[in-house]
């Protein structure tokens, strides 16, 4: 992992996280374990397949152990592809969205009466 | 360590990873290591509606090893019964290994 | 008859304890699957049905014209019954992690046993 990693310094990188969530940030550092340096980071919140927010969160070091994939995201084309189905919304607008999603889900819930999988350490 | 040196095998060829959390990464094999942390070129999520946000990848694209849950490997790169001859080889060594430590 | 003081020296000059049937070890088992039709069930409800070609200490495999089945369930949304849907795939060669394996069982001795 290390000889593939170097190859990233220092670019705009997209970390994908156990928990789903996501981050950008230019990749400073890196160990053995994948433990991760981001600078600049910015977490990307996606809310139903419509809408993205980039929160800015600064220095960010990332335990490797929660890391799913990254890599990089240099160019402007992927950037693009992206922005094709997502729009982009403002941090506020995100949150509400991330709420009112929770509760849909939550109702639904409700309605099957079915427990959510535990992801704690069933899923990796 | 034996997967690894199979996989070292396959570097050049294009491969499907799928992962624990169901997503699917379809790429040219870069590189693997030890722990199996794969890394791949021109890399395309087959289900890009569930993860739209992995558009925006290019290039490469690290996976770590512990969240792979499959890797679909080309059928007519990989000899399997080599494949066999080599499993029977590292089975025997490890547990010899187990069975007698080193020093006895 | 083996007694246990015997049973435990054998252990020690050995370094490792082995379980004493004629199968020994349960890799044993996994290594006289090789080339067979192996049934293999893994986290998230997924099964697998296939030719072992290969193996490790962590139990990661190489599968073989596999068939995969994968259970989940769903709610109906009138009747509000649970149904629980299968969904089966070929999977030509495929590498398993062994973190996500529950089991494996050879094929050939089950349906040997059942006929």
């Amino acid at each position: 992992m290390s000889q593939a990693l170097s190859e990233d310094l220092d670019q705009r990188v997209l970390v994908c996280l156990r928990d789903g969530r996501l981050f950008l940030g230019y990749l400073r550092s890196y160990d053995q374990y994948s433990n991760l340096v981001l600078e600049d980071a910015v977490e990307r919140v996606v809310v139903r397949n419509e809408a993205f927010a980039d929160v800015p969160c600064g220095l960010r070091v990332i335990r490797g152990e929660n890391v799913v994939l990254f890599g990089r995201v240099a160019d402007e084309s992927g950037e693009l592809r992206m922005r094709h189905r997502l729009r982009q919304v403002s941090e506020e607008e995100i949150r509400r969205m991330q709420e009112a999603a929770a509760a849909d889900q939550a109702a639904v819930r409700r309605r099957d009466k079915l427990e959510w999988p535990v992801f704690d350490d069933g899923a990796f | 360590m034996f997967f690894a040196a199979l996989f070292q095998t396959l570097v050049g060829q294009v491969v499907t990873v799928e992962l624990k959390n169901d997503l699917c990464i379809r790429g040219t094999l870069l590189s693997v290591d030890p722990y199996l942390n794969v890394r791949l070129a021109d890399v395309v999520v087959t289900e890009p509606e569930a993860f739209p946000a992995l558009l925006a990848l290019r290039h490469s694209c690290t996976v770590r090893g512990s969240c792979v849950r499959y890797v679909h490997l080309p059928p007519d790169q990989v000899d399997v019964q080599l494949l066999q001859d080599a499993t029977r080889q590292v089975a025997s060594a490890v547990k010899a290994a187990r069975v007698r430590p080193v020093g006895e | 008859m083996q007694s246990a003081g015997s049973a435990a020296e054998g252990a020690s000059t050995n370094g490792a304890l082995t379980g004493g049937s004629i199968l020994g070890e349960p890799s044993d088992l996994v290594r006289l699957c090789l080339d067979e039709l192996v049934y293999v069930k893994l986290r998230g409800e997924r099964e697998l049905v296939g030719r072992l070609h290969g193996y490790d200490q962590h139990l990661n495999m190489v599968v073989g014209d596999a068939e995969e089945t994968v259970m989940s369930t769903e709610v109906d949304e009138e009747t509000f019954e649970q149904i629980v849907r299968t969904r089966k795939r070929k999977l030509p060669l495929v590498f398993v992690r062994g973190d996500t394996l529950i089991l494996i069982s050879p094929l050939f001795r089950q349906s040997g046993a059942s006929r």
